[in-house]
């Protein structure tokens, strides 16, 4: 049972918190909230960046946690709220099982995600070692969940980003000497495929009228 | 004057008995008080209680012997609970060695079975959709509680309760370690299950159609009616104790056996039990009860926290 | 970053922009031009590196090579192309700009993945590749393309994250030798390979295979590939086939040499070969029933990569050397294969096999060129998949795993069957009336028939030069360690 000193605690406490609210997006079925839960999650990640980096004195990191704050926070989830406002009449999206089964489901692919990690012996530096790699796999997998449970463009884009959201939180915790450029390119990356995303749902909704993705099943076989 | 260790296990026995109908006294005043009413009474359910002791028992048609038995067996077991978890004292009392927190979690359930059995002998329709929906409600309860009470195991190391509240107690980073804090939230939840209050059931109203706990007994009349809701009442109190005495608040129970000590330590336990009250009736006026079958999707979440608060501590934060 | 390769990358690049600001029919030829340019400069790169005077490994060499054959192509092929498929008016130049500024774009960042030195580096230029090959495919509007780049995005996206995952767990692999703070040079993790934490390479290959595979095609990730293939333009299926599925392989190869240096061979050969063998018998069975043309040339290259990952698999030097010739052997024949269907689609005006008859008869080039490159890919001599199967297979019959190599061609003849069926079907017979006879555009002709040669030479013999390549490359892996 080890000791751990408060800013270790409070890193713990946040990482927690990140995973928390991904579960989180599997119990609402409201476009609005999920987008308020993405923003949520960034602003977690952006103070483990901060943090992280001020204790290794990487300056980089301290950059990307802002810029992640300005992009991930305040910028994104406002473009998203637009472009859900523009697109959907309905409040609710549809679901492909039932929140109950999606919740167990979840706490099962988290213990996946814990068994991969495993007793992994990666020792990379003083923040939280274990956990990361778990915290992260368990974000990633169950982020997967949401994009397969959730057939609306919208909220599949959005487990898309807190995918993202949970890879760069194994940047910074696991990789943080990955040149900046890294960082940069990932945040950029994020920003490019949102637009992207952008264009492929508008078309979609002026082309189907809706945002449900069942209605893109044509091509098979 | 030290006591002795049976007559503070007496008066374990007698706090739980005769003090948890005080709490809920106390929680339907404050509930009306806030909602700007004048409310009744803190000793109405005293009131209440004596009321059903002496009025005419009424027999449903097909019941039998289990239909009498079964307040009696239940109140039995919130009593033989009330000896097993730490209310007065820090020391385990001579009661405390028959069963762990795991036992006591089980007797619990022997009360609901018998609850529930009781009921369906009745033949009633009411009580049957009570009986269907409580043992919904509880397939998910149960294994939530159990994570819960696995994982602040974990951290203590020993799923006695006394020994929990020792370790509790001797170490206050360990209440704010994310694990602990996940356990406590999981329960919360499912005290206000298994209480049955907002967003569960209405605690203040009578509506036939949503209630799960108290429509269970809804077919008892006289003495035994006043027994299931002594019994209720005894339940509430045995849940926010371990809450407050095992998990959240370890502080204030007498360590040394003397008189006063352990009157003291009667007034801190309802004290810390009124700020859990505080927060239950606060969420009472504030949130709507939840449709039916969101109900499930609640519990899950309170199960998902609870798995949650293992995994946490399996990873090591 | 030498001269060289700032010519490599810097065409593309200025074409790219020059496509977005010049008018469609002067970024043409442009693109036409830069496309020539850019395989002139990555042949005399490749040159330079067989001759062990460049300052490329040889793998990365290699790997320049399918680029440089499809990028040559798919300027002069393009010229035509864009004219032929773009609507009219005022939308048909905004889409003839957005295309050819699309496709530099997307020949820019596939140059980039070979040449970049760092882990995480690549894996930039792979999401790049997704994110414009998107863009690309959805062009045509149709519901069609707009569900196939949904589906490509969003797999591949999902496929990449895995693929960062798996970047994250070597970078920490690493710390333990390396420091916290390094950069995840893959010849620094070659290089201190055997101190590295093992069950973190291990899973990191892992990761890596499963995340740059759905990129590469490999069974059970390639569900977006005949999506993306069948409803894109034709230079896109062309240049995804022929050079992002080169480039997926690419990086698994770099974090397979990691994984062989760190942990020997068999954890990452046991891998290839269940992933290749899925991948081939979902393309062999899946062959067997196509109604799509483009779709059918997609299934083909999912066998293909199947192939390469067996061969990678089986781990003799003689395997590996084939499955590298195998890559370079798939693009030419590969991108041959979708130009000349891009030809008789737009000659019939569909893509279903069913619409389209003789084809020999209406397309005197296109028409035989198509049978040409679809007999290559089915495994034919004297071209060169029949070439570098014939050396995967081989080594797969000497070495212990000779019964895999038995299934191996079991599925490539159902494979084999498949595509002729299809190929026939098309091709053989004359043409119905209203089909107009004769081909349009001389460039498009020039860019097959370079393709051909490139086709037909690599199966009558590999230069020197490439040899040389091949064996420098291959010995990075496996048992010849």
């Amino acid at each position: 049972m080890q000791h751990l000193t408060i800013p270790e605690a409070i890193a713990g406490t946040i990482s927690v918190a990140l995973l928390l609210v991904q579960l989180a997006l599997l119990r609402s079925l409201v476009l609005a909230e999920l987008i308020t839960l993405y923003a949520a999650q960034s602003l977690f990640v952006a103070f483990i960046s901060l943090a992280v980096g001020i204790t290794e004195r990487e300056w980089d990191l301290i950059a990307l946690a802002m810029l992640t704050f300005v992009a991930k926070v305040i910028v994104l989830p406002a473009y998203m709220r637009r472009l859900s406002r523009d697109i959907s009449t309905r409040v609710e999206i549809p679901e492909r099982i039932n929140v109950t089964l999606s919740l167990i489901l979840a706490a099962a692919i988290m213990g996946v995600a814990i068994l991969t990690a495993g007793a992994l012996p990666l020792k990379t530096g003083e923040f939280l070692p274990q956990a990361d790699l778990a915290t992260t796999l368990a974000i990633v997998f169950v982020g997967f969940l949401v994009a397969i449970l959730r057939p609306n463009a919208l909220a599949q884009v959005i487990a898309f980003l807190t995918i993202e959201n949970g890879l760069y939180f194994g940047t910074v915790t696991l990789a943080p000497g990955l040149p900046f450029v890294v960082g940069i390119l990932l945040l950029v990356d994020v920003l490019i495929a949102v637009v992207v995303f952008a264009v492929l749902v508008r078309t979609l909704v002026s082309q189907e009228a809706s945002a449900s993705v069942d209605v893109l099943q044509r091509l098979s076989g | 004057m030290k006591l002795a260790a049976f007559a503070i296990q007496a008066a374990q026995i007698l706090t739980v008995a005769f003090v948890s109908p005080l709490l809920t006294g106390v929680i339907a005043r404050a509930e009306a008080v806030i909602a700007g009413k004048r409310g009744p009474s803190i000793f109405q359910a005293y009131r209440d209680i004596a009321k059903y002791l002496h009025k005419q028992r009424v027999k449903p048609g097909p019941s039998s012997w289990i239909f009498y038995a079964a307040p009696y067996i239940v109140c039995g077991c919130y009593v033989t609970v009330a000896t097993l978890i730490p209310v007065l004292t820090t020391f385990p009392l001579p009661g405390a060695t028959y069963g762990d927190i795991l036992g006591g979690a089980f007797v619990l359930a022997l009360a609901s079975f018998v609850t529930a059995i009781a009921g369906l002998d009745s033949g009633s329709q009411y009580t049957s959709i009570g009986v269907s929906r409580a043992t919904m409600v509880g397939v998910f309860v149960e294994p939530t509680l159990i994570f819960v009470f696995f994982s602040v195991a974990y951290i203590t190391g020993t799923d006695l309760p006394y020994a929990m509240n020792e370790a509790l107690r001797s170490s206050a980073v360990d209440v704010l370690r994310p694990v602990h804090l996940l356990g406590l939230a999981a329960f919360f939840m499912m005290l206000l299950v298994d209480t049955g209050r907002i967003p569960i059931e209405s605690g203040a109203a009578t509506i036939e159609f949503g209630m799960i706990d108290d429509a269970r007994f809804f077919e008892h009349s006289g003495p035994e009616m006043g027994l299931f809701k002594w019994g209720s009442s005894m339940k509430q109190f045995l849940l926010y104790t371990i809450f407050v005495n095992v998990l959240f608040l370890p502080v204030g129970l007498s360590s040394n056996g003397e008189f006063a000590s352990v009157g003291l330590a009667i007034i801190v336990l309802f004290l810390k039990m009124l700020i859990v009250a505080a927060v239950v009736v606060v969420i009472e006026v504030t949130y709507a009860k939840l449709r039916l079958y969101k109900i499930t999707e609640f519990i899950a979440t309170g199960l998902l926290v609870a798995v949650l608060a293992t995994f946490v501590y399996v990873i090591g934060v | 970053m030498s001269l060289l390769d700032g010519f490599i990358v810097g065409i593309p690049a200025a074409a790219a922009i020059a496509s977005l600001v010049l008018a469609s029919r002067h970024s043409r030829p442009l693109t036409a031009c830069a496309g020539l340019a850019t395989a002139a400069c990555i042949v005399v790169a490749v040159l330079q590196t067989s001759d062990r005077s460049g300052d490329h490994d040889a793998l990365s060499a290699l790997f320049l090579l399918p680029i440089a054959i499809v990028y040559g192509a798919v300027g002069l092929y393009a010229h035509w192309y864009v004219i032929a498929e773009s609507p009219d008016g005022a939308a048909g130049e905004r889409y003839r700009r957005e295309f050819l500024a699309l496709t530099n774009a997307f020949a820019l960042v596939e140059v980039i993945v070979p040449l970049v030195t760092n882990v995480a580096g690549m894996w930039v230029a792979l999401e790049a590749t997704t994110v414009v090959a998107a863009l690309l495919v959805r062009l045509q509007g149709t519901a069609a393309a707009l569900e196939a780049a949904w589906k490509y995005i969003l797999i591949a996206s999902c496929g990449l994250a895995l693929g960062l995952v798996a970047v994250i767990v070597l970078y920490a692999a690493g710390a333990r030798v390396l420091g916290m703070h390094y950069s995840p040079e893959w010849s620094s993790y070659v290089h201190d390979a055997r101190q590295l934490d093992p069950d973190g390479v291990r899973l990191a290959f892992i990761f890596a295979l499963i995340g740059f595979g759905t990129k590469m095609g490999l069974a059970p990730m390639h569900t977006w590939l005949p999506d993306a293939h069948g409803a894109g333009p034709t230079p896109t299926s062309a240049m995804l086939s022929g050079v992002v599925l080169s480039d997926a392989a690419y990086v698994i190869l770099r974090f397979a040499a990691i994984a062989d240096a760190a942990l020997g061979p068999a954890i990452a050969q046991r891998m290839f070969i269940g992933v290749g063998l899925l991948s081939l018998f979902v393309a062999a069975f899946f062959l067997l029933q196509q109604r799509d043309i483009k779709r059918m040339l997609a299934y083909s290259s999912i066998e293909h990569m199947g192939v390469v990952a067996v061969g990678l698999g089986f781990g003799a030097p003689l395997a590996i050397a084939g499955a590298l010739l195998h890559v370079v052997n798939h693009s030419a024949s590969k991108s041959l294969a979708f130009f000349a269907a891009g030809r008789m689609a737009a000659r019939y005006e569909t893509r279903e096999i069913a619409g389209i008859r003789g084809s020999v008869d209406a397309l005197p080039i296109s028409g035989p060129l198509f049978v040409a490159a679809s007999l290559s890919l089915a495994g034919l001599p004297p071209f060169g998949i029949f070439r570098s199967e014939l050396m995967i297979l081989t080594a797969g019959f000497g070495s212990p795993a000779w019964i895999v190599a038995a299934f191996v061609v079991v599925l490539l003849v159902i494979a084999f069957a498949g595509i002729t069926r299809w190929v026939t079907a098309t091709t053989v017979g004359d043409a119905p009336e209203s089909i107009e006879r004769g081909e349009h555009g001389t460039l498009p002709i020039v860019g097959m028939g370079l393709g051909f040669c490139v086709v037909l030479g690599l199966g009558l013999g590999v230069p020197p030069a490439l040899q040389t390549l091949i064996a420098d490359a291959s010995s990075l892996f496996g048992t010849s360690r």
